[in-house]
């Protein structure tokens, strides 16, 4: 029950957030230079009566309340408006570029779990050894790397030189998407790995330390349960917080790899529209990042009540 | 039967830490291993279980079992884990620290029995271990070690160190983060379990009066290296090395006041520095050229007494302490009739969501007088502190200070000269100076907060407190625990404080260490005119410093009076428990 009220706080929370942003969102178009009706025209000249037409279908006199609550009714009903730009619905755009952006994100964090969080803990349990040091300091090249030139190299050497993947496009099976994306998340995933190793060292190192570690190893406990029992789930809410982030972050701001990678995910589909100015998909883009964040951030929050019974108490006793 | 054979034990990690250490404990027994820090004591303890951190190495010899017995030094993590909960276990000090925070008490049990059984028969059995420790209750098997107190916690992990039925307990430092009254109750426990089961037991601890209470025998560590040894009773009695007998002479005793309290001068030398010699040489009385010359050994006395000193002991009451010097100032820090009231607390409420810290607790301080609170963990009295001193908003009530009302309310902000009238010293002198500033940067910052006339410079400061004016440039960690705590001292004293509240000052403190504090603090009293709000939980610190004292119980004033009269026959309930839970001083 403690916990449900606990949800229910946060997810109010989110709603309010939400609101928000979506008040600062729909504040775009209309504090847009040139006049909402010429960002609608999208740059084309015009005359006097083609204005006061957009004018008049677009409610662009009434007040801003009165064609905000319209907006929203909108949005809610899901009707995010048409693009200037397409002539099409954004919604349909957009349906179009998430699986695309969703499948690289997902595909990155993965492979940024799989392989972080183990040289991690590697890293930290052989800390000063040779292996430690070139852990780190590979994960500082990857670190300096920004993600738009290893797009570069690694096309180069494994698609072009090498041949094993292939050059450009997502595939039509899903079998071919994972072997289209797998260039694209691991030039992705490779700063953000780096950062996962850096986190996961960093909280294993201090583990190495605590008073909880050496009692486990004073009653003689078994290697797995003091590794996986008391290091990985002590040091893990750390990473959790960082894995969640990661995961935001990719799924809105991926857009120097799908350039790179020639993909049509949602990150160049935003640098047309600023562009271009088509202010419905920039709103639903920036509104669709938020409730990514926001999601995400709740979803940190299920998983800390999950792993940490002190949040879980605490949670329910502020409830 | 012998359980364990240690013979020339050395851990070096870049320097020696621990040199050539001997020490045999049988079934039954229970040796004691005490030291001030940075002994080697908890590191003898560690390398025994081979639990060594990482970076340091032991040599020597680690025999576990009678005769033969079996080589620790140097055997394999798989040999060391079999051996490890079921031959040998450690229990330690932070029973806060020591629990995974995300592993319920039954878990920590049930994951350290050796041949789990299943289901509902796991259950009873730790329910049945749990009731070893005397905890009674089967629903705290649930609980997560965050739901319990620090009692209870030690309890816990002790069921746990316990539960694969080692031979040997290695209990390093377990009551010194607990409680007085909880302390007396966990090494009664320990000392029940250790007859109950017939193991053998070292008890690592700072503390004379618990060594000397539990132990069967003893073996003092100074500087790496051991330097007497033999039946507890006897070593308190008549100690035969310079500095167990400097130990004993520092220790405040709770059944009378001492009119000067001696420390032994100087510091701890890294053991690497004194191999060759003897390593208290330099801070001992009685040394003569003879003992910088070679290391002396370990010599035998008899009856199973062994001591590193060359020369006799001279007996503690053959000579009369030299009095304190007075603490020099040009002139009083706060000029008052003697007598009259400085700070008048009434009514003093706070409490934090249902928690009531305080319920309405009434105190007063007469000018020049020291008054000591003592109270336990959860009793109030550092929200009692924090709110004379300004930094908690009291609910309800009154604090007078000086004849002006000084109590906290909302974001008023207070006069300045409320500051100046009182100030504070901290528990830990490590954490409570900024480590980015210099000694001198310190004093001179907190003395330009008084007032210009009479502004006491960085030197006179230091002189203050007794530490020579070179200090100025050094910065905290080139100081000693001791060192650090008097630059807290003059820190406070720099604005030429009316009151100065003292919360757990020597706390953190070795006992050499400490009795040299708590001398300064009774000439400040004596010499300066300021008064004490001596905050504390040990019982034999204020019967030295305090004239009056208060006991606080829940937020609570529970007995207050002279403190002599007041320690000598407590009245309350819970005075008695405290008092009787106090070891006895030899």
């Amino acid at each position: 029950m403690a916990i449900l009220a606990f949800l229910g706080r946060r997810l109010l929370a989110a709603v309010l957030l939400l609101g928000v942003l979506s008040v600062l969102t729909f504040g775009l178009l209309a504090a847009s230079p040139g006049g909402p009706e010429q960002v609608l025209l999208g740059g084309r000249p015009s005359t006097p009566e083609t204005r006061a037409a957009i004018r008049a279908e677009y409610h662009l006199d009434d007040p801003f309340p009165v064609r905000y609550a319209r907006w929203l009714g909108d949005v809610l009903s899901g009707d995010f408006g048409t693009s200037i730009a397409y002539r099409e619905p954004v919604v349909n755009i957009i349906a179009e570029r998430l699986p695309i952006t969703a499948g690289l994100a997902a595909y990155a964090v993965v492979i940024t779990v799989v392989v972080g969080v183990p040289l991690g803990l590697i890293a930290a349990i052989r800390r000063g050894g040779t292996l430690d040091q070139g852990i780190t300091a590979t994960s500082l090249i990857a670190l300096a790397i920004p993600s738009f030139a290893l797009s570069i190299l690694l096309l180069y050497g494994f698609a072009v030189a090498l041949g094993w993947f292939p050059v450009f496009g997502v595939g039509e099976t899903p079998m071919e998407r994972i072997v289209h994306l797998t260039l694209p998340a691991v030039a992705l995933a490779s700063a953000q790995t780096a950062i996962v190793v850096r986190q996961m060292r960093a909280a294993a190192l201090d583990l190495d330390q605590q008073d909880f570690m050496t009692f486990a190893k004073a009653r003689g406990l078994a290697r797995p349960t003091v590794w996986i029992a008391y290091a990985l789930r002590n040091a893990a809410l750390p990473v959790l917080t960082v894995g969640g982030l990661i995961l935001a972050a990719n799924l809105t701001g991926a857009l120097f790899v799908e350039q790179a990678f020639g993909l049509h995910g949602l990150g160049s589909l935003l640098v047309g529209a600023v562009g271009q100015k088509d202010i419905p998909i920039v709103q639903m883009l920036v509104l669709l990042s938020g409730a990514i964040v926001v999601v995400v951030n709740l979803l940190i929050d299920l998983a800390y009540l999950a792993v940490d019974p002190r949040v879980r108490y605490g949670a329910m006793e502020a409830a | 039967m012998t359980l364990l054979t240690v013979t020339g034990l050395t851990i070096t990690g870049r320097h020696l830490l621990v040199d050539d250490v001997d020490l045999t404990v049988a079934a039954g027994e229970t040796l004691g291993l005490v030291g001030e820090s940075g002994s080697g004591k908890s590191l003898t303890a560690r390398a025994v279980a081979g639990l060594l951190p990482k970076g340091l190495t032991a040599t020597g010899s680690v025999l576990l079992g009678d005769g033969a017995g079996m080589q620790l030094i140097g055997a394999r993590e798989r040999v060391l884990r079999s051996v490890r909960g079921n031959r040998i276990s450690l229990l330690m000090q932070d029973p806060f620290t020591m629990l995974n925070p995300l592993r319920t008490a039954g878990l920590h049990i049930a994951e350290s029995l050796p041949k789990r059984p299943r289901g509902g028969t796991l259950r009873e059995e730790v329910v049945r271990r749990l009731a070893e420790v005397g905890i009674d209750d089967p629903a705290v098997a649930d609980r997560y070690p965050f739901q319990l107190s620090g009692g209870m916690r030690q309890r816990v992990a002790m069921a746990a160190a316990l539960a694969g039925d080692p031979e040997l307990l290695i209990a390093d430092e377990p009551t010194t983060a607990l409680d007085a009254t909880t302390q007396h109750e966990i090494l009664m426990l320990l000392r029940k379990l250790q007859e109950a089961r017939g193991m053998g037991v070292v008890l690592i601890t700072h503390d004379l009066r618990v060594a000397f209470e539990l132990c069967d025998r003893v073996s003092v560590m100074y500087a790496g290296r051991i330097v007497e040894r033999g039946p507890g009773a006897h070593v308190a009695k008549e100690p035969a090395h310079p500095y167990t007998s400097g130990l004993l002479a520092a220790l405040p005793s709770v059944t009378r006041t001492l009119p000067v309290l001696t420390g032994i001068p100087g510091n701890v030398p890294p053991a690497a520095e004194v191999t060759e010699v003897c390593a208290f040489a330099a801070r001992c009385g009685q040394a003569t050229a003879e003992c910088t010359k070679a290391r002396p050994v370990l010599r035998e006395l008899g009856a199973g007494r062994h001591t590193a000193c060359l020369h006799e002991v001279r007996p503690r009451n053959d000579h009369a302490p030299e009095p304190a010097p007075a603490v020099q100032t040009s002139r009083p820090f706060f000029t008052a009739e003697p007598g009259e009231p400085l700070l008048r607390i009434e009514d003093l409420r706070k409490a934090y969501g249902t928690h009531v810290a305080l319920g309405g607790v009434a105190l007063e301080v007469r000018a020049g007088e020291s008054v000591g609170v003592v109270g336990e963990s959860g009793s109030g009295k550092t929200t009692l502190s924090r709110c004379v001193l300004g930094l908690v908003t009291p609910d309800g009530g009154r604090i007078e200070l000086a004849g002006e009302d000084i109590t906290p309310r909302g974001r008023r902000t207070r006069a300045a000269r409320a500051h100046r009238l009182v100030q504070c010293v901290f528990q830990d002198p490590s954490t409570s100076l900024n480590p980015a500033l210099t000694v001198g940067s310190t004093l001179a910052e907190a003395a330009a907060q008084g007032p210009a006339e009479g502004r006491l410079s960085v030197a006179d400061l230091l002189d203050l407190v007794g530490l020579p004016a070179a200090y100025a440039v050094r910065k905290p960690r080139a100081l000693s625990g001791g060192e650090r705590q008097r630059v807290a001292i003059a820190r406070a004293l720099a604005v030429r404080p009316a009151l100065l509240i003292c919360d757990e000052p020597v706390a953190s403190l070795d006992v050499s260490v400490q009795a040299h504090v708590l001398e300064l603090l009774r000439g400040v009293s004596r010499d300066l005119g300021t008064s004490l709000l001596f905050i504390t939980h040990d019982l034999a610190v204020v019967r030295q410093i305090a004239e009056r004292m208060v006991v606080l119980f829940k937020g609570a004033v529970v007995e207050s009076g002279e403190t002599a009269g007041l320690l000598d026959r407590p009245r309350h309930d819970y005075t008695r428990r405290l008092v009787a839970s106090v070891p006895p001083t030899p």
